[in-house]
């Protein structure tokens, strides 16, 4: 990664926390004012907060890059992030519809899968027994009703 | 044990009937498991309400399981979804408190009490102000008089802000000409009382069997009690003490909407006997509560229609509906 | 003394047995398992000690509550995810240890300086109930006020190399704190009209995306190499001359822990984290914490499990409950019809004593569940981690949901590891955001309050001892690492 190409993602970064923190205070706007008079209301905090965050994303930006340096992001690393995320989104949509035993075992599979595990015996054997694990220790035996 | 006396209130020994379905249709409700949804803190008063009823109840329903489905999250909103999505479905039932119709009323959450059925009111629970033994208030009109006099210098302590607590005690002051008393919001009840305790607040606006221990104990006094409690016998009452009200946290059971006149009518009937079975009134005896039973579901429902009204009215003269 | 021999007698027996020894394997699956906590184990065992007798309904509660304060270290130092919340500071020392394949030495520790705690939280209850509880009262809003700051100070010695990064991170952890009802109004903050927002984003959704999921994400990029536990995980325990050595940390540890968890709303996990701190802070050398220091396991995990005896005292002498634990304690009881408060002592001495010896049988139960289940732990460690991760974030998950019943759990959790993950990649230390979402209330809130009550008056703040002391405490931690790093370079690896 080149100099310029890392000096803009720290600002990318600054840049990010500062609207954060802008987005805290306009927020804060709409806050009721203080009960009693000369003691501080609801926006107080969240408006000191959001100024030095501010005013940490002011320093970030201008004392340059500082960021850990590591091997280069992979196209197949990102996509396996991506997945991943996508795929945990998926399950916590489809819990409530199809139910935890038929949802976690696709979950836990699917993580395998990417984390690199390739034996179809393993990626079969341990989801379902997963799946019937957590469903045997929380609805049977501590009888917590499970989606 | 020294808490025998606790029994001088308990209800004397229930009917112990048994409703059989009212209508040949509903011979076959209960006809699986029945929830309990449960939207309160784990362990306090209106989880222990649930969870007592889920304990008496399986005799009245036909031995089915009854569980306490845990929902909490969202101000109540989380369990209050969970019990409106069963529309008709007389299998689960919610614990609604005056909790609830505060929330409602201060546009927090997006519910009306049309959005349940009501089946009746078990407990009511009144609000009392209470101070430690050394405090130099001895009636309310003290505390009030002082508040009038010097501006801001009395604190009460109380659970939350907007709450069922903090409304209670402004539907007080607002009785007694509103002297200005700052209110000083805790997350729990326990916690305004301890602040009481330690001196770091005047007095504590909250209920009777958070306190129990302290009066008996004399570390504390209550001024004045909302109703008459057999526990407080000797405790003036606020209508005694020239406070025409009587503000009250009260906690009952509702339905999913949509149930049928017979539905309902029978699952008041199967409520009524689990609220009279033998280890439901020990939980009463042992929790401090007394019963304030309404079993006319339709009284129920315009007294939640009614409270909902109320806080609207008051929350709206103090400035603190949320904007919708 | 007999008094406490009949406590004895009664706790052995078998039924109070039975209750001692189901309440421990819960307690430790409720503690290990992220998401449940003790509150969540207590709360699932509600219903079944409505059917018991009040002293093995009583037994089970507290062996529940002993159990998980340990069982949440199992996570922490096996995997890095802090089982329930108060074992979050043994994560700096204790997987650190596990990185450098001694995860059985680890658990060793931990499970000592958890029974030496568990054990001198009890002994504090029993000699010092009056004394504590009224200090519990004497607490007041300038005094959590001084204690949050005191806390949040710590962050000075969780920056690691790059103390803006750190100081960003705690700020990140307050705005997350923000959002939902302000206690003292009862007014929305941040959550931009949704209900789910309403009660906030939560310490456990935190806990679980920052160190179950971005560590995932961050394994899954393939960028940095994990603790691959198939290559030789020793499960040798520690030697007991190593434990007894350790007699200074688990001490000041239990001491901390005793303070802080008799004060009503503070709790474990900021006793084990002030504990963690102030180990480093006596160390002669201090840069070792963070990269597998014994004493950064033995401190922390002595005062969380001191906490439990320590939390009784509120309950067991105002009948206040100081913790979300002990409100479902306090349910339970209230149910058992006994009745916690100034009079319990005198009314009801024998429960009392038979409580107080059903915390020191618990204790040797959770030792024994413990030291039987390490060899378990080790080999849990020992799965290959595209195995091992994969079960991690699909039970936390799961654990976030039973935490309230609430799916919006998991959904915050997935956005924290979205966040955590990020965080890390750009070299920000994740348990300073953590610091800032459990201290922020209480530093926000008894500020505010304390000037209610006041008028308006920073004067309070000054003429409170212990407030004074704290914030000068404070200052000092937060002033010290600053000119330590002026002579030397800062601490390595201090940033997890």
């Amino acid at each position: 990664m080149s100099d310029g190409r890392r000096r803009s993602i720290s600002l990318v970064e600054a840049g990010l926390l500062a609207v954060v923190g802008a987005g805290v205070l306009l927020d804060a706007r709409g806050y009721p004012a203080p009960l009693i008079e000369g003691v501080p209301g609801p926006a107080f905090f969240p408006g000191l907060v959001a100024a030095l965050l501010i005013a940490c994303a002011g320093v970030l930006a201008l004392r340059g890059t500082r960021a850990p340096q590591g091997a280069p992001e992979s196209v197949r690393g990102v996509l396996r992030l991506l997945g991943a995320t996508l795929w945990i989104a998926g399950f916590l949509l489809v819990l409530p519809l199809i139910g935890h035993l038929a949802a976690l075992p696709p979950l836990v599979l699917g993580l395998m899968w990417l984390s690199g595990e390739r034996s179809q015996w393993i990626l079969m054997a341990v989801s379902l027994a997963f799946g019937g694990f957590v469903h045997l220790l929380f609805v049977v035996a501590l009888g917590v009703p499970l989606p | 044990m020294a808490r025998a006396w606790l029994h001088w209130f308990a209800v004397p020994a229930g009917l112990g009937l048994i409703a059989c379905g009212a209508a040949p249709e509903e011979a076959r409700f209960p006809n699986r498991p029945i929830e309990i949804v449960s939207w309160a803190t784990p362990g306090g008063p209106s989880d222990l309400l649930a969870r007592a009823l889920a304990e008496a109840a399986p005799d009245y329903f036909e031995g089915q399981r009854v569980s306490v489905m845990t929902r909490q999250g969202g101000a109540g909103a989380v369990g209050m979804q969970y019990l409106r999505g069963r529309a008709g479905d007389p299998h689960v039932l919610g614990v609604f408190t005056a909790s609830g119709t505060v929330n409602m009323a201060t546009g927090r959450i997006p519910f009306a009490p049309t959005d349940f059925t009501p089946i009746l009111r078990i407990q009511v629970d009144p609000f009392l102000v209470a101070v430690r033994e050394d405090s130099p208030f001895q009636t309310l009109g003290d505390l009030f008089a002082v508040a009038r006099e010097r501006p801001g210098e009395v604190s009460m302590s109380g659970f939350g802000a907007a709450s069922a607590h903090f409304l209670g005690f402004q539907r007080l002051r607002a009785a007694a000409g509103d002297p200005d008393v700052r209110w000083i919001a805790y997350e729990g009840s326990g916690d305004a009382v301890v602040a009481a305790l330690g001196g770091h607040t005047d007095a504590v606006h909250t209920n009777y069997n958070i306190v129990r221990e302290h009066l008996r104990a004399g570390t504390m006094r209550v001024l004045a009690v909302a109703l008459p409690l057999t526990a407080l016998r000797d405790t003036p009452v606020y209508v005694g003490e020239g406070y025409d009200l009587a503000p009250v946290h009260w906690r009952g059971v509702v339905g999913p909407p949509g149930l049928a006149p017979e539905v309902r009518a029978d699952l008041r009937e199967r409520l009524l006997a689990t609220i009279r079975a033998a280890g439901f009134q020990e939980y009463m005896a042992r929790a401090a509560m007394e019963y304030a039973v309404m079993d006319d579901s339709d009284a129920f429902g315009d007294w939640i229609a009614e409270e909902v009204e109320t806080s609207r009215a008051l929350l709206g003269r103090l400035g603190l509906l949320v904007n919708e | 003394m007999t008094a406490f021999a009949e406590g004895l007698a009664t706790a052995l027996q078998p039924a109070n047995l039975t209750a001692l020894l189901g309440g421990s394997l819960l307690g430790v699956f409720a503690g290990a398992v992220p998401g449940l906590s003790s509150t969540v184990g207590l709360a699932l065992v509600l219903p079944v000690t409505f059917a018991l007798e009040p002293t093995p309904a009583l037994l089970m509660m507290i062996s529940i509550y002993m159990a998980a304060e340990y069982g949440g270290s199992i996570t922490a130092i096996a995997i890095g995810v802090p089982g329930s919340s108060p074992a979050l500071a043994t994560t700096f020392d204790g997987y650190a240890m596990t990185r450098r394949g001694e995860a059985g030495r680890a658990f060793g520790i931990s499970l000592f300086a958890s029974m030496s705690g568990g054990i001198l939280g009890t002994l504090l209850l029993v000699v010092a109930l009056g004394p504590l509880s009224r200090a519990a009262i004497a607490f007041g809003p300038p005094e959590y006020f001084g204690l949050g700051v005191f806390g949040l100070a710590i962050v000075a010695n969780l920056v690691g190399k790059d103390p803006l990064k750190g100081i960003i991170s705690a700020l990140i952890g307050l705005v997350a704190f923000l959002v939902g009802l302000d206690v003292l109004t009862g007014a929305p903050r941040l959550t931009f009209g949704s209900t789910t927002l309403m009660d906030g984003l939560g310490l456990v959704p935190m806990l679980i995306g920052f160190f179950a999921i971005a560590e995932a994400l961050d394994a899954l990029t393939g960028r940095r190499p994990r603790v691959d536990g198939t290559m030789g995980m020793r499960a040798a325990l520690p030697r007991f001359k190593e434990l007894f050595r350790l007699w200074r940390p688990i001490l000041r540890g239990s001491a901390i822990g005793g303070v802080i968890g008799a004060i009503p709303g503070a709790g474990a996990t900021i006793a084990s984290i002030v504990a963690w701190n102030e180990e480093r802070r006596l160390s002669r050398t201090p840069e070792r914490f963070g990269t597998g220091e014994p004493a950064g396991i033995a401190a922390p995990e002595a005062a969380n499990n001191a906490c439990v005896g320590a939390a009784m005292i509120p309950l067991l002498a105002l009948g206040i409950p100081g913790s979300a634990s002990a409100a479902v304690l306090l349910g339970g009881l209230t149910v058992q019809g006994v009745a916690p408060g100034p009079l319990l002592m005198t009314e009801q001495a024998s429960l009392v004593y038979a409580l107080y010896a059903g915390f020191i049988v618990a204790v040797v139960f959770m030792l024994a569940v413990g030291r039987l289940g390490i060899p378990l732990w080790v080999r849990v460690v020992s799965l290959r981690p595209q195995i091992l991760m994969p079960l991690v974030v699909a039970i936390s998950l799961i654990g976030a949901f039973v935490l309230r019943g609430n799916l919006a759990d998991a959904w915050f959790a997935l956005f924290f590891g979205l966040v955590g993950f990020l965080m890390l990649r750009r070299g920000y230390p994740l348990a300073p955001a953590v610091l800032g979402l459990i201290l922020g209330p209480m530093v926000e809130t008894n500020y505010r309050r304390a000037l209610a009550l006041s008028s308006g008056s920073h004067t309070v703040f000054l003429e409170s001892p212990i407030s004074l002391v704290l914030i000068g405490l404070a200052v000092i931690s937060f002033a010290a690492p600053a000119l330590r790093g002026r002579l030397r370079l800062g601490n390595p690896d201090a940033d997890r």
